[in-house]
Parts: structure tokens; sequence; C-alpha cells
């Protein structure tokens, strides 16, 4: 029998996630690490780094850190908290079957979701093949010439439609039609970003209210949010002859039986592709598209996967047309989108390459069929639906029986869409089933079974498709999985991601997104929650999102935080509205000038641009710093306009400036308000706190400094926080500003628990116990970002 | 920790490459800017030059021309391993020995490892006539005997694809043409 005696204690700990298996170095070799700098501890390295005027002194007190299992099942019970219905809402989410080939060998997969935006593309030869697929199938679905890879959501692709509209109409209107059938958070995003550019948003029928002389351009849902399907045609030649410009915002599963927008006469597309094959997830990520007419190719925002040839005159995808782009046009862009959804884009491309032509048209007419038979079992009940053609969608008026209904349907365990206080909406997609059907029949008052009605069509005989798609020999390979296993794992070897290497591309922050923090991501208590579900459905999101936020608060010094941008460049813009909201509410309107050093990211001018601000550019000096004496002139000479600077800390050369207070305080003394972007952050979690150190806004790359992953460009996550002042303004600019979620909700977001869960919000990432030096900022810092702050 | 990785780096590539930018202390924070502008003048060496070798040493490169213009901005973030980054370096530093030798006057300054980058499979199964070897091609420091990651194209060419946009997949004949 053997004692104590004869073991030799070890204080290895082989799931110390804080601070060895989310971390690079191991202490060893920070020993050597330091060594080789000129240091004997990490704590002399960093106070030689940070200047001391700017460190945070109390450190982060979040307690003891969780290993991954702990975490794990902390997120298992916020799941739990979930309530998962089936959601026939609609209204631009819809329910859908993600190929498991695509879910294990793509969302899944590190080879894909590590990967970085393909600027390189020789290392990116497989997403751009991707990527050019899906730009394939969105030309082919809306009849268009040029689509691009990708959008961020469908309302911002319908707003960057707008602003694309008004760059090349003819027409020198400044009003935009909208159409009164679009998506509500359509509307509302467009009316937010028209306001601060001068345009007017006129909302209404476009066959009795639209005048195409007083408009640069006008905007169409097909099907209608309502599930109106309607002939835009001779709408859009009465457009076309005011030279304005006509957008029709597009389902792509409908445009697979219906007459496309390009035959209509549309110059531009722009839509969706959540319902090929990604999960709603609460409301993103999703990939939007967009089309345009070959006319317009060179105006469209966004990046576009082009075909080129090596060296060698061999075939090679690459970008193309990057001089559009932000990061060199900077404040003469006209678009800041910059993260794209990618990785979902790919999704998307993927789903149509299996499912090919026949089984996305099968697809189609398997949900019109379902959604005719849900009609007629209604129409026998007594109920008038709505419209008398349509895809998937229908209306029915049920008068004051309408919160009956909707209860008992949620006790059937189905959520349908309440419209006004009479109507309710119900969308059906691939997944509903006969017993869906039954189950709102019964919410109706019905006892049907799908069998007592025949299968039939109520399409509009002359907006039948008859134009080809998904035409290209990609689309038809054998529906053998095996191949798609193949295809996909092709395209992957082709590229290097962070699983085969570092990728030490500055200012991106390409670090570990752990497994164990991608896992929940696909647990159907989170992907399968609809975005528009009442709120006591989505309990788990709730909590989860305010405890994100409550840390996201302690780690920037800020007293508020909104989780909805979609990414950097929308949390910028946000920012930015929230500085401008703060002035007109202040009586200072006249406030528009934008300080921005010409270090700062190209973001930075474009987003500023678009919340109509004129921007003014400060010098750097020699040794990278913003130059100080130019910085002063500038802020006296604007101060009676001075709205805000905007500045990167550490700067964009990778350095901890000292004067940074100073910058703040001379902004404040002219009245303006200080925008520190946070795309650096990664250098601060634990050391410095943006609120503390005189910024007034800023917003966070949460797929750069916590760990989501970059996703070959996409998704990404910007919220903003706010000091105390702005906290006010904020949710007002952001009600009409975010897209997804309605307004009687307390908290507006519209993310996926791919933007989230990578956080581990709940508790997750807690400090190390003691033995690690505890308490000292230094820690902090390594614990703190090798758990991406969780 | 990205703050100790980042510093490492601008370490041990001191002497070879000047970095840019420092604090008044000498310090960097989590990222920081090398300059290869020199390598223009004394090699014909350009920023492109070294993120393409970058790839036959089975990197992906730093962040190319931003925000200086012909320079590398370095960010290795705290979850690379001192080993990975040595490699990183390693592969760095080689680039700079490499330009050495056309400075020198040892190689050729328009058919080198470097304007020739990346190197691929095609380049070695078809005639070789490289003032270099094809083991110097292939297996720069920094890259895997075994598990090397071979670029599937050469460079690629950005002009032309501007110039003749095509932004569909192209029909199929024109991938039998490619591969004749």
């Amino acid at each position: 029998m053997t004692t104590a005696a004869d073991f030799t204690f070890t204080d290895y700990k082989p799931y110390d996630f804080a601070n060895r298996r989310h971390i690079g170095p191991s202490p060893s070799e920070m020993e050597a690490m330091l060594a080789v700098i000129g240091y004997d501890s990490l704590d002399a390295l960093i106070d030689d780094t940070v200047p001391p005027s700017i460190r945070q002194t109390e450190p982060l007190a979040w307690g003891p850190a969780m290993t991954e299992r702990e975490a794990l099942d902390k997120m298992r019970e916020t799941a739990n908290r979930n309530k998962k219905l089936v959601s026939l809402i609609g209204q631009g989410y819809y329910g859908t079957i993600t190929p498991p080939v695509i879910q294990r060998n793509i969302l899944e997969n590190p080879a894909w979701y590590t990967a970085y935006t393909p600027y390189q593309p020789e290392i990116s030869q497989g997403r751009l093949e991707a990527l050019l697929n899906y730009q394939t199938m969105v030309c082919d679905l809306t009849g268009l010439d040029v689509a691009n890879a990708s959008l961020l959501d469908e309302a911002t692709a319908a707003a960057e439609a707008m602003a694309m509209a008004e760059r090349v109409a003819k027409s020198k209107a400044t009003v935009f039609f909208v159409d009164e059938n679009c998506h509500p958070q359509t509307i509302a995003l467009l009316r937010t970003r028209a306001e601060p550019l001068g345009w007017t948003i006129v909302v209404g029928d476009p066959f009795a209210d639209l005048d195409a002389t007083a408009v640069f351009g006008a905007i169409f849902q097909y099907p209608g949010t309502y599930g109106h399907v309607r002939d835009f045609t001779a709408v859009i030649s009465s457009l076309h002859a005011q030279g304005a410009v006509a957008v029709m915002a597009a389902d792509p599963l409908a445009l697979a039986l219906l007459k496309s927008p390009g035959d209509m006469g549309a110059d531009i597309a722009v839509g969706c592709t959540q319902r090929f094959g990604v999960p709603v997830g609460y409301g993103g990520p999703h990939a939007a598209y967009m089309a345009v007419k070959d006319v317009y190719k060179r105006s469209m925002p966004g990046r576009l996967v082009g075909v080129s040839v090596d060296s060698r005159g061999n075939r090679a995808y690459r970008l193309s047309l990057q001089t559009r782009e932000q990061h060199i046009r900077r404040e003469k862009a006209t678009s800041n989108i910059c993260t794209a959804q990618v990785l979902l884009a790919v999704m998307a491309s993927m789903y149509a390459v299996f499912h090919g032509p026949q089984g996305i048209k099968a697809i189609a007419q398997s949900v019109h069929q379902k959604t005719v038979r849900l009609a007629m079992g209604l129409e026998k009940l007594g109920y008038t639906v709505e419209p008398d053609v349509f895809f998937d969608t229908i209306t029915v008026d049920v008068g004051k029986l309408q919160g009956v209904i909707l209860k008992t349907a949620v006790a059937e365990e189905v959520n349908l869409r309440r419209i006004g206080t009479t109507k309710i909406g119900i969308s059906l997609d691939e997944r509903s089933r006969p017993v869906t059907l039954e189950a709102v029949w019964r919410a109706f008052g019905g006892d049907f079974t799908v069998a007592d009605f025949e299968p039939g069509y109520r399409l509009p005989k002359s907006l039948l498709r008859t134009s080809e798609y998904l035409t290209h020999p990609i689309f038809h390979m054998n529906r053998a999985e095996s191949e798609m296993t193949r295809y996909i794992r092709r395209l992957s070897d082709r590229d290097l991601a962070l699983d085969r290497s570092m990728i030490p591309l500055g200012s991106c922050t390409m670090k570990l997104n752990a497994t164990a923090e991608m896992l929940p991501i696909t647990w159907p208590e989170f992907s399968e929650i609809h975005p528009f579900v009442p709120v006591d459905q989505a309990e788990g999101y709730r909590h989860m999102i305010t405890d994100l936020s409550e840390k996201l608060c302690s780690v920037t010094g800020y007293d508020a935080i909104s989780m909805q941008p979609n990414s950097g460049a929308q949390g910028e813009y946000a920012g930015l509205l929230t500085i401008r909201a703060f002035h007109i509410a202040n009586g200072d309107a006249h406030r528009d000038v934008c300080l921005i050093p010409t270090s700062a990211h190209g973001t930075n001018p474009a987003s500023a641009q678009m919340a109509g601000m004129k921007v003014v550019v400060i010098k750097v000096s020699d040794n990278g710093d913003i130059d100080m004496d130019d910085f002063r002139a500038k802020a006296e000479q604007y101060a009676a306009n001075l709205s805000c600077c905007m500045i990167t800390y550490p700067s964009t050369h990778g350095v901890f400036e000292e004067n940074v207070r100073d910058v703040c305080e001379i902004v404040h003394r002219h009245g303006g308000q200080v925008y520190m972007d946070g795309a650096n952050m990664n250098a601060m979690v634990g050391l410095a706190r943006p609120g503390d150190i005189g910024s007034d806004v800023s917003h966070l790359n949460l797929h750069k400094t916590f760990c989501i992953p970059h996703g070959g460009g996409g998704p990404g996550m910007g919220p903003i926080g706010v000091k105390a002042h702005l906290a006010p303004i904020y949710p007002v600019i952001l009600k009409r500003m975010a897209v997804k979620v309605p307004s009687r909700r307390p908290l507006r977001f519209g993310i996926d628990p791919a933007d989230l869960l990578e956080l581990l919000p709940d508790d997750g990432r807690r400090r190390p116990d003691a033995g690690d030096k505890g308490g000292n900022p230094q820690c902090q810092l390594h614990r703190c970002t090798a758990q991406g702050c969780l | 920790m990205a703050i100790l990785n980042a510093n490492y780096i601008a370490a041990r590539l001191k002497g070879a490459y000047e970095v840019l930018y420092k604090s008044a202390r000498g310090r960097v924070a989590h990222e920081c800017i090398i300059d290869t502008r020199p390598l223009v003048d004394s090699a014909g060496v350009t920023v492109d030059d070294v993120a393409k070798r970058l790839i036959d040493c089975g990197f992906h490169a730093p962040t190319m021309s931003w925000p200086v213009a012909g320079t590398l901005m370095i960010e290795p973030t705290e979850s690379e391993t001192k080993a990975e980054i040595d490699r990183f370096c390693d592969a760095m530093l080689a680039i700079r020995e490499e330009a050495r030798a056309i400075e020198d006057g040892r190689m050729d300054r328009a058919n080198n490892p470097l304007k020739n980058a990346p190197h691929t499979v095609e380049d070695l199964v078809g005639e070789w006539d490289r003032p270099y070897s094809r083991e110097q091609a292939c297996f720069p420091p920094g890259a895997f005997r075994v598990d090397k990651y071979w670029s599937p194209v050469n460079r690629v060419d950005n002009v032309y694809g501007d110039r003749n946009l095509v932004c569909i997949c192209p029909p199929l004949e024109d991938y039998a043409e490619a591969a004749e």
C-alpha cells in the first residue's frame, strides 16, 4: 500500500485556462522573453510601457476565474432560461435547416472561423472561391449583374443602397421613398441614416403615394413584410424616367419562384441570406447582400471578389476595386462598411452549393404550398386571409381575438406576429411541419389535419419566374455528402487561418478563439430564438447581455453599454450619432466639426462623414504621436463648431501616448466630446480605462479584444460605451438605429450567440485566484486578455 | 501579455529592422511597426515582397502599409507561444538576410526568392533556372518541412483583375484553359 510519502505533490493545474491554456507563453518562456527585452519582471515592463498618468488604480474585481467546464455549465444554465418555441413571426427572420455538413465543417471549423479578411489573396483562395460562389448565387437570384460579399444585415444594406442611389441618381431631389411594406426595422434604420445627411424619408404605398419627380430613389420590399407579392415594373419605369434609382429588398428564397428584381428593371437589390442555412440566432449575425446593374458596380459599397491571374497566368481570385474602400478614400468615402459577415456568407453560399437550383426551388415550393394549406384552413374557419397572392407570409385580421389567439398559439408552442391591434402575421419556412400547421389552426379555433387540404399555389401568374438561376457547374455537383465534405475541406486547405499559424496583423488582434467559447453558438436554445419573440422567452439572452454589459462597463470605465452595433464601424457611427444628439439636445446643432488625426483608422473619417460631420485632419508628428501644436490650433480655430475628436488609444502607431489626457482636456475645454476608438483595447484591459482617461464614447471590437472569431471578415460586433451624461441620449438614438428588436424591448440588441457566447459573459471569465499576484494590474492584463475578458 | 509579446518581437528584430514608433521609454504597446522602406532603395525589395515571402515561411503577413506606407505593423496578441513568435522572428530575420544578399550583389535584383514569392508546386515541377535553390525557395526558416503550407497560386495580379472585372464564377471551359 502506498502512502502520501510515496508521492511528490504537484501544484500543476491541468484546467487552468485563465493563466495557461488561453495564453501563449508559459511561465518559463515569459522569463526568457523578458530577459531578451531587458526586464526582470512583467510588472517592470508594464510600468515602463503604460504611462502612470493613465493607469487604473483598482484591479478588476470579478472574483476567481472559472474553469472552462464551470463556464460551460453556467452557459448551459443560461441557455435553459431561453424558451425555444417555433417562431412563425417572419419580418426578415425565418426558420432554416443548417445542413449538418455545413454546420460541422464551416461554422464549427476553425479553418473557416479563425481566418482573416482575404486581403492577402494568395493565402485566401478557398474563402475567396466560396465568396465568389456567393456573388454568383446573388446575381443569379436577383437577375442583376454584380453582387458584393457581403453586408451586415438587410436594414443596413437598404441604407447603403439609399446612399448609393443618392450618389448615382441623375435626379437632384433629396427625398427617398420607402415602401410601407418594408420591414419596420428597415424603415426605422433608413430614417436614422437619412437624417444626418439631410435627406427626407417618405413612407407610403408605391402605387398611390410615389411621386417619381420628387425623389432620388425608392425602395420596395418583395415580398412585402405582410406578404404581398407585387409587380414593381411600371413603378420602376416611372422612376427611371425621372432619373431616380430603384431599389428592391428581396427575399432570396422567394426569388426561386418569382420574377427577379433585375427582370423588373431594378437598379439595386438588397436582402438577407439568413434563410439559406444560417440560424436566426436572436437576430444575427447573417450576411446581407447587395446586387447592382453593371453600370453601377464602381459605386457599390462593400467587398467585391473578382477573378484575376497569378504570375504564371493561372486563375486566381482576389478582392477587386479596393480603391473604393474607406481605408483608401477616408473622409471622401461614402460607406464605412468593413466587417462583413463573411463566415455567414460562406455558409449561405454553401447552402446553395449543397442544394443546387433543384433543391432551392423544391424548398421554396414546399414553403409556399404549406402556406397555401395554412391559408385554406384559416379561410375554412371564416377568417379573411390577406393578401390573395403570397409566397410564405399571410396576414389575418382577427379583430378583438388577437390577444387570445396569440396566447393560445404560445400555449401550442408557436409564436405568431402581432401586427397592430387586430392583425396577426404568419410566415412559414422550411422547418414548418404538419404539426406546426395543426397547432396554428388550433390557436385559431380549428381542428384540422394537413390531409384535409389539397396542395395548391397562390402565386401571381404574371410574376412566376422564367429565368434560370444557379446554372454554374459548382451548383450542380454530385449530391453525395462525401463530395460536399471534400469540397469544403479542399477550399479550407488553400487558406492560412489561425489553426495553422499566428496571424500577426497589426490592429486586428487575431487572438485565440477558444473552442469552449464557440461551443454554445450552435446550442438550439441560443441559435433558434427569433429576434422578435416575447421578452419572457429570451430570459437567458437578457441575463447574458446585462451581465456582459456590466463587465464591459467595469473594463472601460463607462457608465452604460449598448450591444447593438454589428461591427466596429457601426459602433463608431452609433457613437458619433450619440455625440451629435448630445449637441442638438444642448441647443448646439451647429457643432459639426470632427477632428481626426491622419493616423486614424479609415473607418473613422468615413463614419464621421456618414454622421453628417465635417472632418478636420490633425497632423501627426515624426514620432507618430498627435501633433499637439496642430491639435491645439485646430481645436481653437474650430472651437465654436467643435463637435468631437476621434482618437485611437494606444495610438494606431502602437504607442501609449503620454499626452492623451491633454488631448481630452483640450477638446472638452472647447465644448467638444472625445470619441476613443476601442480597436486597440487589447493593450489596455486591466491596465487603463478609456472612461478614466477622459473619453466620452468608445466602441469595443468584440471580434478583436474579446475573442469573437474574425470568420474570414465577420461576424463582428462593436458595442459602444458612453459616460453618464450621454446615457440618457444614446438609447433614443439607438432605438432608431438598432434594427433588430422592436421598440418595446428595454434593451435593443440583435445579436447572435456567436456575438456573445464567445464572451462567456456570465461570470465565465473571472480573475484567477491567489498565487498569481492577484490584484496587480499586470496580472489582470494577462488573465483578462487571455480570457478575452470574459 | 500582449505587451510582452509585442516588445519581445521588437527586441528580436532589433538590428535587422527599425521599429518606427516607440514611447519615450523605448517601449511599444501591443503592436509595433517595422520599417521595410530602406530595403526598396538598397535591394529593390518592397513591403509586398516581404509579405509574399512570409507565405513561403507559412505565415500570414502583418498589416501592410498602414498606418504608414511601406511598413509592416505586427500584433502578436497574448495567444502566441514563444516558439511560434520565434518561428516568425526567424522568418523575418532570414528575409532580411535575403535582402542583404541582394544588397551585396550576391543575388539578382529581379530574379530572387523575394520577388518570386510565393513559390508554388507549379514552380518546382517546372523548369528551374533560378539563381537560388529549390530548397531555399520552399523551405526558408520558419517553414515546416512535413507540414509545409503551399500557396495554391503564385503572386496575384491585382491590376489585371481590376481592368478585366469578373465577379461571378467563370465558366468551366475557362478552368480547362487555365490548366493548359
